[in-house]
This record gives C-alpha cells, sequence and structure tokens, in this order.
C-alpha cells in the first residue's frame, strides 16, 4: 500500500497491527506511544524481549519493523522498503497539520480520551477542508476474549462520539456510605483504603502496595470480611482498572482493523453503506457481529457536517 | 508468573500451569506460511509448554518460500521459552507420544485430516485460511470434554428462598419485618430476607409471576420504596420464584451427559478432563440424595445491607459450603481413583458448579470444511477494479491467516485449560461478506 499509516498505540494491538500493516507493505507506518516496555507486556506484545523492559515501546517497535525491512530485503532484493516512525510523547500534543499526512488512523489504544480526541482532530479537518481530506479512523479495543472494531469515516458514517453511549460506566463506583460505613466486600475496603486511607499511594511501588494491603486487610478483618482474594495482584487490579489481555485476541482484532484499511484503501467497500461497527465474543465459542452504526444528528462533534 | 498475568486474569493460575505443562501437535506444509507461524508465535505468547511442528516439508534455516513476517524459525522463537520440536509426519503419527491436541492448518486434501484422525487419539481441531477466506472446525473429540468454568457474563443467582436448608430458614425467619419497618431498621436488612417473607405467606396453589411479587413488595412497605435494599428487593423479585429444579436443570443434564459418555471409558489422556469426569461422578451420586443441597459463597453477591447483617448471611452460605465440601471429599476417597485428586481441587470444583459445561464426545464424520472463496473479483460491490488487480494478493490477504491464527490458537487455549467454552463445531470468516 503507497501510503502513510499513523498508528496510536504500541502496545498489544499496536505490536499486531505494525506487523499486520508491515506485510501488507505500507510505505510508512508511523507509531505513537508514550508508555515503556514493563514485564507484564511480553506475554503479548511480541516486538520486546525482557532486555527491552523499560525503553520505549513506540521507538522499540519501530526499531524492529525497521531492521526486519532490512533483512527483509537482504533475503529478497524485490521485497518492499518499509519505513516505522517512532513518536514517544503524548497523543494530545499533535497538531492538526501533523495528522493531514496520513491515508489512515488506526488506534489500538486502551483509553477513552485519547480516542475522543483522534476522532476530534479528524472530524474538524474533514470539516474545515470541506472534505477535500477525509481520514478514516479505525479503532479497535479489547478485554480479555473480548474486543470491538469500528470504522469512522469523517462525515459520512458515525463518529467515535456518536456511540459513546454504547460504553459501559468506565469503573465500579460504591457509595461513599457503603465503603465508609457498610463495607461488605474486599473491593468496598480496597476502594476505601485507595481513597480515604491512603489517597496518594504510588501503584508502582511495592511499599506502598503493601501499605495498601495491610489497610484493606485490617480493615477487611475488623468488618469480618472474607479475605481469601485479598492479594497484592487482585488489589492492583482494582486499585490499576488493569485489562486482562492475551495475544490471541489482540491478533484477531489488529487483524479486523488492517482488514477495514486494506478494504477502503482498494475501494473493495462502499463506504455510505458499509459496515462501521463489529464486536467480538470468544468467551462461549465464537461470535461476531457487524452493522452500521447510524450517525448521531446532534453528536457534538459530527453533528452538521 | 508477573509475565503472564494479563492472561491469567481471563483464565486462572491453575489454567496457566496446565497450558504449561502442555504439548500441542501442529501439522503443516511448513513453517513458512502465516497462519503456522501465527499460531505458533500466539501459543508460545501464552508460554504452552511445549509445540511439535510435524511438517510435510522440513526445512533448516531459509525457507525458498516463505510468505510470513517471521523471517527464520529462530526469528519467530525469539524471546519465548516454549519448547518447540521440529518433525516430519511419518515418525510423528506413527512413533509420536501422546500429546494433549492435534491442529491441522492449511492441509486441503481430506485423506490428510482422516489419516490424521485414524491414527491419533487426541482431540483434534483444523484450521484453513484460502485468500481472504478462512475456517476453524472442531473435528474431533475423542471424550466428553469437561469445562471447569464457563465463565458467563452474568449468573443468575439463586437465593434457595423456596427450599432453605434449616440454618438459613432459621436466618430468614429471625427478621420481623413489621417491626423493622415501624422502628426505621429495615434498610439493614438484604433482600433476599425481604422477598423470602415476601413469598412465605403466599397461599399453596397461588401462582404468582414477578409482578405480583412487586405488588406485595409495594403493599408491604409503602414509606420505604426509596429504600436501597427496596429498591433491589423489587429489581430482583424474579429471583423469589426462581426454584431449586430451574437452578440445577442445566447441571443435571451436564452430569448426565459426562456420565453416559463416560460408560465403559478406562482410559483417558487428558488428565484433567479425567480429574473432572471422576468429581463429575461423585457428584451426580451425591446429588442423588434430596437432603443435598450445593449453595456456593461465591456466587452470593454483594447487596445493601449492614455489614454485620451481611456478614452472617455469608458466613451461613459458607458454613453450609464447608459442610458439603466434606461430605463431597469424603465420598470422593470411597473411589480408588481419586488418589491424585487435591482436596483444594475438589472445593474448586463445587465452588463453581453453576459454571461447568461440557461438549460432547465427537467423531471424525468425513465433513471437513475448507473455505471456498469468490474473490473480492467477483464481488458485485467492487467499485474499483484496476486497484484490485494491482493488489498484491498474498501479502494483502495476510490479515486473514492473523485472524484464523488468532481464532485457531485461542479455541486451543480453551481446551487444554478447560475454562471458556470452546467452539463445537465450525467458524467460517469471510470479510467480503461482510461488505
Amino acid at each position: 500500500m503507497d501510503c502513510k499509516i499513523l498508528v496510536l498505540g504500541a502496545g498489544g494491538l499496536g505490536c499486531e497491527m505494525l506487523k499486520d500493516l508491515a506485510m501488507c507493505n505500507v510505505r510508512e507506518i508511523h507509531v505513537v506511544d508514550m508508555d515503556t516496555i514493563e514485564l507484564t507486556n511480553l506475554n503479548r506484545q511480541f516486538l520486546f524481549r525482557e532486555s527491552d523492559i523499560g525503553k520505549p515501546k513506540a521507538q522499540v517497535a519501530a526499531d524492529y519493523i525497521n531492521n526486519w525491512s532490512k533483512k527483509r530485503r537482504e533475503l529478497n532484493s524485490g521485497a518492499k522498503r518499509v519505513l516505522a516512525v517512532s513518536y514517544v510523547q503524548d497523543l494530545t500534543s499533535f497538531e492538526p497539520e501533523f495528522f493531514k499526512q496520513f491515508a489512515f488512523v488506526i488506534s489500538g489504544l486502551d483509553a477513552i480520551e485519547p480516542r475522543r480526541f483522534v476522532n476530534e482532530t479528524l472530524v474538524n479537518i474533514t470539516r474545515n477542508t470541506g472534505y477535500s481530506v477525509c481520514i478514516p479512523f479505525i479503532d479497535g479495543g479489547t478485554e480479555g476474549y473480548k474486543g470491538h472494531v469500528k470504522t469512522i469515516v469523517p462525515g459520512i458514517t458515525a463518529c467515535w462520539e456518536c456511540s459513546i453511549d454504547t460504553l459501559p460506566s468506565q469503573q465500579h463506583t460504591y457509595p461513599m456510605c457503603t465503603i465508609a460505613n457498610n463495607p461488605r466486600t474486599t473491593e468496598h475496603v480496597i476502594e476505601y483504603a485507595l481513597t480515604v486511607q491512603f489517597p496518594n499511594a504510588d501503584l508502582d511501588n511495592p511499599n506502598d502496595v503493601n501499605k495498601l494491603l495491610d489497610f484493606s486487610r485490617t480493615r477487611a478483618h475488623e468488618f469480618g470480611i472474607d479475605q481469601t482474594d485479598l492479594t497484592a495482584s487482585y488489589l492492583l487490579g482494582i486499585a490499576k482498572n488493569i485489562i486482562p489481555s492475551v495475544s490471541t485476541t489482540n491478533a484477531m482484532i489488529a487483524a479486523a482493523c488492517c482488514e477495514r484499511a486494506t478494504a477502503i484503501y482498494y475501494d473493495l467497500v462502499d463506504i455510505e453503506t458499509m459496515d462501521t461497527f463489529t464486536i467480538f465474543n470468544g468467551s462461549n465459542g465464537f461470535f461476531s457481529h457487524s452493522f452500521q452504526y447510524q450517525r448521531n444528528p446532534d453528536c457534538l462533534v459530527c453533528g452538521g457536517l | 508468573m508477573e509475565r503472564y498475568d494479563r492472561q491469567i486474569r481471563i483464565w486462572g493460575a491453575k489454567a496457566q500451569e496446565v497450558l504449561e505443562d502442555a504439548k500441542v501437535a501442529i501439522f503443516a506444509k511448513n513453517y513458512g506460511e502465516p497462519l503456522v507461524q501465527e499460531v505458533v508465535k500466539n501459543l508460545g505468547l501464552a508460554n504452552v509448554g511445549s509445540i511439535i511442528l510435524v511438517l510435510k516439508e522440513v526445512h533448516d534455516e531459509g525457507l525458498t518460500e516463505n510468505n510470513g513476517f517471521f523471517l527464520s524459525i529462530s526469528s519467530m522463537l525469539m524471546g519465548i521459552s516454549t519448547d518447540v520440536e521440529v518433525t516430519d509426519w511419518n515418525t510423528f503419527v506413527n512413533k509420536g507420544l501422546p500429546v494433549s491436541i492435534v491442529v491441522t492448518l492449511n492441509l486441503e486434501d481430506p485423506k490428510d485430516i482422516q489419516y490424521i484422525s485414524q491414527l491419533r487419539r487426541e482431540p483434534l481441531i483444523s484450521a484453513n485460511v484460502k485468500n481472504e477466506d478462512g475456517i476453524v472446525q472442531l473435528i474431533k473429540l475423542p471424550e466428553p470434554h469437561i469445562i471447569m468454568d464457563t465463565h458467563p457474563d452474568y449468573l443468575v443467582p439463586y437465593l434457595w428462598i423456596d427450599r432453605p436448608w434449616p440454618e438459613l430458614k432459621r436466618f430468614y425467619e429471625s427478621f420481623d419485618m413489621s417491626q423493622l419497618a415501624e422502628n426505621g431498621q429495615l434498610a439493614k436488612v438484604p433482600y433476599p430476607v425481604i422477598l423470602y417473607h415476601i413469598v412465605k405467606d403466599r397461599p399453596d396453589g397461588d401462582t404468582w409471576d414477578s409482578n405480583d411479587v412487586k405488588q406485595k413488595i409495594d403493599e408491604k412497605f409503602p414509606n420505604q420504596r426509596d429504600y436501597l435494599n427496596v429498591i433491589e428487593a423489587r429489581r430482583f423479585a424474579h429471583l423469589a420464584l426462581r426454584t431449586a429444579e430451574n437452578d440445577c436443570r442445566q447441571l443435571h443434564e451436564m452430569l448426565d451427559c459426562v456420565c453416559s459418555e463416560m460408560v465403559g471409558k478406562t482410559k483417558w489422556f487428558d488428565l484433567y478432563n479425567h480429574t473432572l469426569a471422576i468429581l463429575c461422578l461423585c457428584l451426580k451420586q451425591l446429588l442423588s440424595s434430596s437432603s443435598f443441597c450445593l449453595p456456593s459463597a461465591k456466587d452470593l453477591p454483594d447487596m445493601e445491607s449492614s455489614t454485620d447483617i451481611y456478614s452472617r448471611f455469608r458466613s451461613i452460605y459458607q458454613a453450609k459450603e464447608d459442610e458439603d465440601v466434606e461430605t463431597f471429599s469424603k465420598l470422593l476417597r470411597t473411589r480408588p481413583e481419586s488418589e491424585d485428586i487435591s482436596d483444594s481441587t475438589a472445593r474448586e470444583f463445587l465452588s463453581s458448579l453453576r459454571r461447568l459445561g461440557v461438549l460432547s464426545c465427537k467423531k471424525y464424520n468425513g465433513e471437513y470444511r475448507i473455505p471456498d472463496p469468490k474473490g473480492p473479483i467477483n464481488s458485485p460491490i467492487v467499485v474499483n477494479l484496476a486497484k484490485v488487480s494491482e493488489r498484491p494478493t498474498a501479502c494483502n490477504y495476510f490479515h486473514a491467516s492473523c485472524f484464523i491464527g488468532g481464532l485457531v490458537s485461542q479455541e486451543i487455549i480453551k481446551l487444554i485449560t478447560h475454562q471458556h467454552v470452546p467452539i463445537d463445531d465450525v467458524y467460517t470468516y469471510s470479510p467480503d461478506q461482510l461488505r
């Protein structure tokens, strides 16, 4: 594919997307990620090794692809060159002008806000250029054995913001009176430790985590709450809102995102009638469903476009 | 284990151990195929114990035709600790030791599948990709596949309102609802207590639905409608009418299926499956005595209540569960084959009763599906044929191998770990149809 594609995130989905796009011979793949590599990434982020822990994800991933491209050309001189460019910075620090160079933006992010930022930026580019620049935004997401792919062609299909009501609430919230006066579960005592007893805890510092665990255990004991599940790993799952993740789902969702990009690039779809929203669930057998998400005429981002 | 933390959160630490002891045999043509590389990569990342690559064409480093991402076997295996052995078909089919599961990748000839299924006893799953289309098919299951935890998104709780055991009945009866309503203490009571008192005086022969229950709640507590526990009682009114039969139906069906398929089976090659089968037999024996009921404290949801009343409620569940585990363990120990089953496995099994599942045995019936893509050229909605013809096919169809590679790896993991429900037949992937 003779174009430039921007990949958002060099995590589980990002690594898979870089591989898939490199195999599609995309001329330039740019990747943005401000995170560094951790040990818990290595069960799925296959472009990284243990020796890369602590290094910036975007840079290590781009280096991998560039080395790969070089080796491939050594083995086969006819192979196309693929160039990967990395940005170790906050995605929201980019100006709209930066995005205009890309034919597609594909995201493998794990947070809502950067997706909303990119969506709004791309919709505004379409609006401000009178549709002469219209960059499709393909968004992948996973959680455990579940995933989704949303395809947004700004001003033509529903934008990311149009479907914002379909998101589940971001975290469990408990009434303060329950946490303070009537705790019944381990979640309640952990929440109290996090919000009242030790609100400034650094969750990456093992001493702080142990302190939080002590607070939680003492309180669980005080209120006669079963502590069997109350481990550091469980506490961190709640405190950091850790999303379970495995290579298999990431491989599938990244592949589905790249399929969307190639289908649009090669004009295999009619973008006005194509399905724009696909959900996948592999928890019970395997299930996928695609449909066209309708534009919201009152959307605060793409309304009126 | 920290490296695998994110996936252990999907299937649990025990399943990860099972995975790390497992052996997967992959039948394929050569390792240069994208699908083969994807499956090895995914299983390696998950840390499957060992993989035997059974290839028609065995090569050393360097392939004449490599359409995959990894340019050599060594780059494919870099960073993963799974033990990978490469061998040829005849050696493995005839002399290979038993493995956990056999997989065939991109074998188009049904005779190959017939040959492998006849000579190997293991569960057999196949995956094929052609152009953009792919198929994953469960070909053979020589023994019933028992699922320790199906991980449903939501489990309908059963509150034992129709058939409380004596301690639970005493707990429910210890509340004087009218008095609690009068002295403002009703808010402290968990909603199952409210539901119990609403339905206990129902005249014999009256059939109620959940709306009747809601109406009775409104009549009995007209001034407490905004209490959070009364709101919960209305919301979960249907649980007041759930019976032990409703609760157990699926479990009984599952046990019947396992036990009938176990008749005459003496040799099991999947040890974990064998363990689960013995536990199922023992459970069926136990459930045949009518006095036995099996609540699980883990299944009791959180609910509005004062801490001490909720703790009492939960401890009654816990005490009953402990008693049941003891009874169950005693019965289990009367079976000679139970020697290797630990008490903790028995306890885990009992606490996931409502999440057990089974796939029946499956014989290879000769129906082998391979993709039959029409291709984008024939698609009625192609807009720009010129662009399609310039499309370098092998590269741009790569995503199909990644998708199917991800899916078949996931199914292999489900079959090995006995967590989540595997595909029991065929899944077809055809992105062209989406267009």
